[in-house]
Protein backbone atom coordinates (compact mmCIF):
# COMPACT_ATOMS: atom_id res chain seq x y z
CA UNK A 1 0.00 0.00 0.00
CA UNK A 2 2.74 2.46 1.05
CA UNK A 3 5.03 1.63 -1.85
CA UNK A 4 2.12 1.80 -4.29
CA UNK A 5 1.16 5.28 -3.06
CA UNK A 6 4.74 6.49 -3.32
CA UNK A 7 5.09 5.05 -6.80
CA UNK A 8 1.85 6.71 -7.90
CA UNK A 9 2.86 10.13 -6.55
CA UNK A 10 6.30 9.86 -8.13
CA UNK A 11 4.74 8.91 -11.45
CA UNK A 12 2.32 11.85 -11.32
CA UNK A 13 5.21 14.24 -10.55
CA UNK A 14 7.28 12.84 -13.43
CA UNK A 15 4.34 13.12 -15.86
CA UNK A 16 3.73 16.74 -14.80
CA UNK A 17 7.38 17.66 -15.33
CA UNK A 18 7.48 16.05 -18.77
CA UNK A 19 4.14 17.71 -19.70
CA UNK A 20 5.50 21.13 -18.69
CA UNK A 21 8.61 20.64 -20.79
CA UNK A 22 6.56 19.47 -23.79
CA UNK A 23 4.30 22.52 -23.47
CA UNK A 24 7.37 24.75 -23.36
CA UNK A 25 8.79 23.18 -26.52
CA UNK A 26 5.44 23.39 -28.35
CA UNK A 27 5.01 27.04 -27.32
CA UNK A 28 8.50 27.84 -28.57
CA UNK A 29 7.67 26.29 -31.95
CA UNK A 30 4.38 28.18 -32.31
CA UNK A 31 5.87 31.52 -31.38
CA UNK A 32 8.79 31.18 -33.75
CA UNK A 33 6.29 31.09 -36.65
CA UNK A 34 5.21 34.70 -36.07
CA UNK A 35 8.59 36.32 -36.58
CA UNK A 36 7.92 37.98 -39.93
CA UNK A 37 5.37 40.44 -38.50
CA UNK A 38 7.90 43.08 -37.43
CA UNK A 39 9.50 43.33 -40.86
CA UNK A 40 8.42 46.04 -43.27
CA UNK A 41 9.36 49.48 -44.52
CA UNK A 42 9.48 52.39 -42.08
CA UNK A 43 6.17 54.06 -41.44
CA UNK A 44 5.65 57.80 -41.01
CA UNK A 45 2.77 59.34 -39.11
CA UNK A 46 2.03 63.03 -38.94
CA UNK A 47 0.00 65.53 -36.95
CA UNK A 48 -0.54 69.20 -37.65
CA UNK A 49 -1.39 72.36 -35.83
CA UNK A 50 -2.24 75.63 -37.52
CA UNK A 51 1.32 76.38 -38.62
CA UNK A 52 3.46 73.35 -37.82
CA UNK A 53 3.58 69.69 -38.80
CA UNK A 54 5.07 66.92 -36.68
CA UNK A 55 6.43 63.95 -38.61
CA UNK A 56 7.38 60.79 -36.74
CA UNK A 57 8.94 57.79 -38.45
CA UNK A 58 9.21 54.30 -36.97
CA UNK A 59 11.66 51.77 -38.38
CA UNK A 60 10.53 49.03 -38.30
CA UNK A 61 6.84 49.95 -37.93
CA UNK A 62 6.12 47.13 -35.46
CA UNK A 63 8.27 46.43 -32.45
CA UNK A 64 9.63 43.19 -31.08
CA UNK A 65 10.98 42.56 -27.63
CA UNK A 66 14.80 42.49 -27.66
CA UNK A 67 15.05 44.71 -30.75
CA UNK A 68 15.40 48.48 -31.04
CA UNK A 69 12.89 50.57 -32.97
CA UNK A 70 14.30 53.80 -34.34
CA UNK A 71 11.79 56.58 -33.74
CA UNK A 72 12.77 59.79 -35.46
CA UNK A 73 10.82 63.00 -35.18
CA UNK A 74 10.84 66.27 -37.05
CA UNK A 75 8.88 69.46 -36.63
CA UNK A 76 8.47 71.50 -39.79
CA UNK A 77 6.68 74.57 -40.98
CA UNK A 78 3.31 73.31 -42.26
CA UNK A 79 3.35 75.47 -45.37
CA UNK A 80 7.02 75.51 -46.39
CA UNK A 81 8.18 72.15 -45.03
CA UNK A 82 11.32 73.74 -43.56
CA UNK A 83 12.54 72.40 -40.23
CA UNK A 84 11.65 74.56 -37.24
CA UNK A 85 14.71 75.07 -35.11
CA UNK A 86 14.74 75.69 -31.37
CA UNK A 87 11.94 73.28 -30.60
CA UNK A 88 11.53 70.74 -27.86
CA UNK A 89 9.78 67.39 -27.80
CA UNK A 90 7.98 65.66 -24.99
CA UNK A 91 8.19 61.94 -25.63
CA UNK A 92 5.92 59.64 -23.66
CA UNK A 93 5.60 55.90 -24.09
CA UNK A 94 2.65 54.32 -22.31
CA UNK A 95 2.21 50.62 -21.61
CA UNK A 96 -1.46 50.45 -22.67
CA UNK A 97 -2.48 47.34 -20.71
CA UNK A 98 -1.15 48.72 -17.42
CA UNK A 99 -1.85 52.38 -18.34
CA UNK A 100 1.68 53.09 -17.17
CA UNK A 101 4.19 55.56 -18.62
CA UNK A 102 7.46 53.71 -19.11
CA UNK A 103 9.25 56.68 -20.69
CA UNK A 104 8.40 60.33 -20.15
CA UNK A 105 11.00 62.92 -21.06
CA UNK A 106 11.29 66.32 -22.63
CA UNK A 107 14.28 66.78 -24.90
CA UNK A 108 15.65 69.74 -26.80
CA UNK A 109 15.92 69.82 -30.57
CA UNK A 110 18.15 72.58 -31.85
CA UNK A 111 17.57 71.46 -35.45
CA UNK A 112 13.94 70.50 -34.95
CA UNK A 113 14.67 66.77 -34.96
CA UNK A 114 15.28 63.93 -32.55
CA UNK A 115 16.38 60.31 -32.85
CA UNK A 116 15.12 57.93 -30.23
CA UNK A 117 16.12 54.30 -30.56
CA UNK A 118 14.09 52.37 -28.03
CA UNK A 119 13.36 48.79 -27.15
CA UNK A 120 9.83 48.01 -25.98
CA UNK A 121 10.88 45.36 -23.50
CA UNK A 122 7.40 44.12 -22.60
CA UNK A 123 5.45 42.32 -25.31
CA UNK A 124 2.33 44.46 -25.05
CA UNK A 125 0.84 47.33 -26.99
CA UNK A 126 2.40 50.74 -26.30
CA UNK A 127 1.13 54.18 -27.16
CA UNK A 128 3.55 56.91 -28.17
CA UNK A 129 2.44 60.41 -27.24
CA UNK A 130 4.82 62.92 -28.76
CA UNK A 131 4.34 66.64 -28.40
CA UNK A 132 6.42 69.30 -30.17
CA UNK A 133 6.47 72.85 -28.86
CA UNK A 134 8.78 75.87 -29.18
CA UNK A 135 11.80 75.82 -26.89
CA UNK A 136 11.81 78.53 -24.20
CA UNK A 137 12.93 81.79 -25.82
CA UNK A 138 12.67 80.43 -29.36
CA UNK A 139 12.47 83.01 -32.14
CA UNK A 140 9.93 80.99 -34.13
CA UNK A 141 6.68 80.30 -32.34
CA UNK A 142 4.09 77.69 -33.30
CA UNK A 143 1.10 76.02 -31.72
CA UNK A 144 2.12 72.80 -29.91
CA UNK A 145 1.45 69.64 -31.93
CA UNK A 146 0.68 66.29 -30.34
CA UNK A 147 0.80 62.95 -32.08
CA UNK A 148 -0.53 59.68 -30.63
CA UNK A 149 0.47 56.40 -32.20
CA UNK A 150 -0.09 52.80 -31.13
CA UNK A 151 2.86 50.45 -31.46
CA UNK A 152 2.27 46.73 -31.57
CA UNK A 153 4.99 44.85 -29.73
CA UNK A 154 5.65 41.21 -30.47
CA UNK A 155 6.56 39.19 -27.41
CA UNK A 156 9.38 36.69 -27.50
CA UNK A 157 9.33 33.48 -25.47
CA UNK A 158 12.18 32.94 -23.04
CA UNK A 159 14.92 30.64 -24.33
CA UNK A 160 14.03 26.94 -23.98
CA UNK A 161 17.08 26.25 -21.85
CA UNK A 162 15.99 29.00 -19.45
CA UNK A 163 12.53 27.41 -19.12
CA UNK A 164 14.03 23.96 -18.51
CA UNK A 165 16.45 25.41 -15.96
CA UNK A 166 13.65 27.21 -14.09
CA UNK A 167 11.52 24.03 -14.09
CA UNK A 168 14.46 22.02 -12.72
CA UNK A 169 15.06 24.58 -9.95
CA UNK A 170 11.41 24.52 -8.89
CA UNK A 171 11.28 20.72 -9.01
CA UNK A 172 14.49 20.59 -6.97
CA UNK A 173 12.95 22.75 -4.23
CA UNK A 174 9.90 20.46 -4.05
CA UNK A 175 12.23 17.43 -4.13
CA UNK A 176 14.16 18.75 -1.13
CA UNK A 177 10.87 19.01 0.77
CA UNK A 178 10.02 15.49 -0.36
CA UNK A 179 13.35 14.06 0.81
CA UNK A 180 12.95 15.69 4.22
CA UNK A 181 9.25 14.76 4.44
CA UNK A 182 9.53 11.01 3.77
CA UNK A 183 11.54 10.06 6.89
CA UNK A 184 9.65 12.68 8.90
CA UNK A 185 6.29 11.15 7.91
CA UNK A 186 7.51 7.65 8.72
CA UNK A 187 8.74 8.81 12.10
CA UNK A 188 5.48 10.58 12.95
CA UNK A 189 3.50 7.55 11.85
CA UNK A 190 5.71 5.31 13.99
CA UNK A 191 5.21 7.50 17.04
CA UNK A 192 1.44 7.51 16.55
CA UNK A 193 1.30 3.76 15.98
CA UNK A 194 3.37 2.93 19.10
CA UNK A 195 1.06 1.27 21.71
CA UNK A 196 0.39 3.45 24.70
CA UNK A 197 1.56 2.25 28.05
CA UNK A 198 -1.38 1.02 30.12
CA UNK A 199 -2.41 3.32 32.89
CA UNK A 200 -1.08 2.34 36.30
CA UNK A 201 -3.73 0.44 38.18
CA UNK A 202 -4.63 1.84 41.50
CA UNK A 203 -4.12 -0.45 44.50
CA UNK B 1 76.34 77.98 -12.69
CA UNK B 2 75.46 76.38 -16.05
CA UNK B 3 73.26 73.85 -14.28
CA UNK B 4 71.33 76.59 -12.49
CA UNK B 5 70.88 78.44 -15.81
CA UNK B 6 69.52 75.30 -17.48
CA UNK B 7 67.15 74.63 -14.60
CA UNK B 8 65.83 78.18 -14.82
CA UNK B 9 65.03 77.69 -18.50
CA UNK B 10 63.38 74.40 -17.68
CA UNK B 11 61.13 75.98 -15.07
CA UNK B 12 60.31 78.84 -17.42
CA UNK B 13 59.34 76.41 -20.16
CA UNK B 14 57.10 74.47 -17.77
CA UNK B 15 55.43 77.71 -16.65
CA UNK B 16 54.79 78.75 -20.26
CA UNK B 17 53.35 75.35 -21.12
CA UNK B 18 51.03 75.65 -18.19
CA UNK B 19 49.78 79.07 -19.35
CA UNK B 20 49.64 78.94 -23.14
CA UNK B 21 47.47 75.90 -23.84
CA UNK B 22 44.89 76.64 -21.16
CA UNK B 23 42.06 76.94 -23.70
CA UNK B 24 43.03 73.70 -25.38
CA UNK B 25 43.19 71.91 -22.05
CA UNK B 26 39.80 73.30 -21.10
CA UNK B 27 38.32 71.81 -24.24
CA UNK B 28 40.07 68.53 -23.74
CA UNK B 29 38.99 68.24 -20.15
CA UNK B 30 35.25 68.42 -20.75
CA UNK B 31 33.50 65.93 -18.59
CA UNK B 32 30.25 63.99 -18.61
CA UNK B 33 28.45 63.29 -15.38
CA UNK B 34 25.65 60.76 -15.06
CA UNK B 35 23.38 60.76 -12.04
CA UNK B 36 20.16 58.98 -11.24
CA UNK B 37 17.33 59.88 -8.91
CA UNK B 38 16.88 57.77 -6.88
CA UNK B 39 20.42 56.41 -6.68
CA UNK B 40 21.00 53.34 -8.85
CA UNK B 41 20.90 50.94 -5.90
CA UNK B 42 17.47 52.25 -4.90
CA UNK B 43 15.81 52.20 -8.31
CA UNK B 44 13.04 49.60 -8.37
CA UNK B 45 13.15 47.84 -11.73
CA UNK B 46 9.95 47.19 -13.69
CA UNK B 47 8.00 49.41 -11.31
CA UNK B 48 8.53 53.15 -11.37
CA UNK B 49 10.08 55.95 -13.38
CA UNK B 50 13.61 56.96 -12.41
CA UNK B 51 15.29 60.16 -13.49
CA UNK B 52 18.63 59.88 -15.29
CA UNK B 53 20.52 63.15 -15.75
CA UNK B 54 23.45 63.52 -18.11
CA UNK B 55 25.46 66.74 -17.92
CA UNK B 56 28.30 67.96 -20.10
CA UNK B 57 30.64 70.34 -18.28
CA UNK B 58 33.77 72.25 -19.14
CA UNK B 59 36.97 72.34 -17.10
CA UNK B 60 35.45 74.97 -14.81
CA UNK B 61 32.45 72.80 -14.06
CA UNK B 62 30.07 74.94 -16.12
CA UNK B 63 27.47 73.30 -18.35
CA UNK B 64 28.44 73.43 -22.01
CA UNK B 65 25.65 74.88 -24.10
CA UNK B 66 24.49 73.54 -27.46
CA UNK B 67 25.71 69.99 -27.05
CA UNK B 68 24.38 66.88 -28.73
CA UNK B 69 24.28 63.78 -26.57
CA UNK B 70 24.40 60.26 -27.96
CA UNK B 71 23.05 57.87 -25.39
CA UNK B 72 23.23 54.06 -25.42
CA UNK B 73 21.99 51.79 -22.68
CA UNK B 74 22.53 48.03 -22.62
CA UNK B 75 20.58 45.72 -20.34
CA UNK B 76 22.46 43.48 -17.89
CA UNK B 77 24.10 40.44 -19.40
CA UNK B 78 22.42 37.09 -18.77
CA UNK B 79 23.56 35.05 -15.80
CA UNK B 80 24.35 31.36 -16.42
CA UNK B 81 22.46 30.40 -13.24
CA UNK B 82 19.39 32.55 -12.64
CA UNK B 83 17.48 34.59 -15.19
CA UNK B 84 15.36 37.68 -14.64
CA UNK B 85 11.67 38.29 -15.40
CA UNK B 86 12.61 39.24 -18.96
CA UNK B 87 15.33 36.79 -20.01
CA UNK B 88 15.01 37.78 -23.66
CA UNK B 89 15.88 41.37 -22.79
CA UNK B 90 19.09 40.45 -20.95
CA UNK B 91 22.19 41.65 -22.79
CA UNK B 92 20.22 43.59 -25.41
CA UNK B 93 20.21 47.29 -26.23
CA UNK B 94 17.47 49.34 -24.57
CA UNK B 95 18.20 52.81 -25.93
CA UNK B 96 20.23 54.16 -28.81
CA UNK B 97 19.37 57.81 -29.05
CA UNK B 98 20.62 61.21 -30.06
CA UNK B 99 19.13 64.21 -28.35
CA UNK B 100 20.08 67.86 -28.39
CA UNK B 101 21.03 69.37 -25.05
CA UNK B 102 20.83 73.15 -25.60
CA UNK B 103 21.80 73.85 -21.99
CA UNK B 104 24.25 70.94 -21.71
CA UNK B 105 21.90 68.78 -19.71
CA UNK B 106 19.72 65.83 -20.71
CA UNK B 107 17.11 64.50 -18.32
CA UNK B 108 15.41 61.20 -19.11
CA UNK B 109 12.67 59.60 -17.06
CA UNK B 110 12.10 55.92 -17.73
CA UNK B 111 11.48 52.57 -16.10
CA UNK B 112 14.49 50.30 -15.87
CA UNK B 113 13.30 46.78 -16.69
CA UNK B 114 15.66 44.40 -14.87
CA UNK B 115 17.96 43.97 -11.93
CA UNK B 116 21.68 43.69 -12.66
CA UNK B 117 24.51 45.69 -14.10
CA UNK B 118 23.71 48.07 -16.95
CA UNK B 119 26.22 49.56 -19.34
CA UNK B 120 25.63 53.18 -20.26
CA UNK B 121 27.62 54.81 -23.03
CA UNK B 122 27.42 58.58 -23.51
CA UNK B 123 29.04 60.77 -26.13
CA UNK B 124 28.75 64.54 -26.19
CA UNK B 125 29.69 66.69 -29.16
CA UNK B 126 28.94 70.23 -30.36
CA UNK B 127 25.54 70.69 -32.00
CA UNK B 128 25.95 71.35 -35.75
CA UNK B 129 25.21 74.89 -36.81
CA UNK B 130 25.84 76.38 -33.39
CA UNK B 131 28.75 78.28 -31.90
CA UNK B 132 29.62 75.43 -29.55
CA UNK B 133 33.20 74.24 -29.94
CA UNK B 134 34.60 71.56 -27.72
CA UNK B 135 36.30 68.29 -28.33
CA UNK B 136 33.79 65.42 -28.34
CA UNK B 137 33.91 63.55 -25.08
CA UNK B 138 32.73 60.05 -24.24
CA UNK B 139 32.03 58.22 -21.04
CA UNK B 140 31.05 54.67 -20.18
CA UNK B 141 29.29 54.03 -16.91
CA UNK B 142 28.05 50.86 -15.26
CA UNK B 143 25.05 51.02 -12.97
CA UNK B 144 23.90 48.22 -10.71
CA UNK B 145 20.22 47.82 -9.85
CA UNK B 146 18.86 45.51 -7.18
CA UNK B 147 15.89 43.22 -7.62
CA UNK B 148 12.38 44.59 -7.22
CA UNK B 149 11.48 43.80 -3.55
CA UNK B 150 7.93 42.76 -4.53
CA UNK B 151 9.24 40.27 -7.07
CA UNK B 152 11.80 38.96 -4.59
CA UNK B 153 8.94 38.46 -2.11
CA UNK B 154 6.87 36.60 -4.72
CA UNK B 155 9.79 34.29 -5.47
CA UNK B 156 10.32 33.53 -1.77
CA UNK B 157 6.62 32.75 -1.36
CA UNK B 158 6.68 30.43 -4.37
CA UNK B 159 9.75 28.59 -3.06
CA UNK B 160 8.24 28.23 0.40
CA UNK B 161 5.01 26.92 -1.15
CA UNK B 162 6.84 24.37 -3.29
CA UNK B 163 8.98 23.26 -0.37
CA UNK B 164 5.87 22.87 1.82
CA UNK B 165 4.15 20.91 -0.95
CA UNK B 166 7.12 18.57 -1.22
CA UNK B 167 7.34 18.24 2.54
CA UNK B 168 3.65 17.34 2.95
CA UNK B 169 3.78 14.94 0.01
CA UNK B 170 6.90 13.34 1.48
CA UNK B 171 5.29 12.98 4.89
CA UNK B 172 2.23 11.32 3.33
CA UNK B 173 4.46 8.94 1.39
CA UNK B 174 6.66 8.24 4.41
CA UNK B 175 3.65 7.59 6.67
CA UNK B 176 2.03 5.34 4.07
CA UNK B 177 5.27 3.43 3.60
CA UNK B 178 5.68 3.01 7.37
CA UNK B 179 2.09 1.74 7.66
CA UNK B 180 2.85 -1.00 5.13
CA UNK B 181 5.81 -2.29 7.13
CA UNK B 182 5.46 -4.81 9.98
CA UNK B 183 5.51 -3.19 13.43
Amino acid sequence: MGRATGLALGLIAAVLIVALLILAVIGEGERSGDEAETAGPPTTVTAESSNARLEVTLAPPHAKVSEVVMVTGKIVNASTGAAIEQAEFQIVSVHVEDDLAVFDSTVGASEGTFTWGVQFWDGAEHELRITARPAPGASVQFAPVTLNHLVEVEGVAPPLWGQIRATLYLVAVAAVGLVIGIPLGARVRGMLARPRRPARESA
Amino acid sequence: MVTIWRRSWLWLAVALLALIPSATLAQGSSTITVTTDPAAGKIIPDAELAKTTIEVKDAQGQLIKNAVIDFELDAPRPSPWISTDFPVVEGTRLFESRFAAPDGRLVLDFIWPLRGEYRLFVRASPAPGTDASFAPVTREVTLHLNENPAERGNLIQLLIGLFALGLVAGMVMGAANRAGQPA
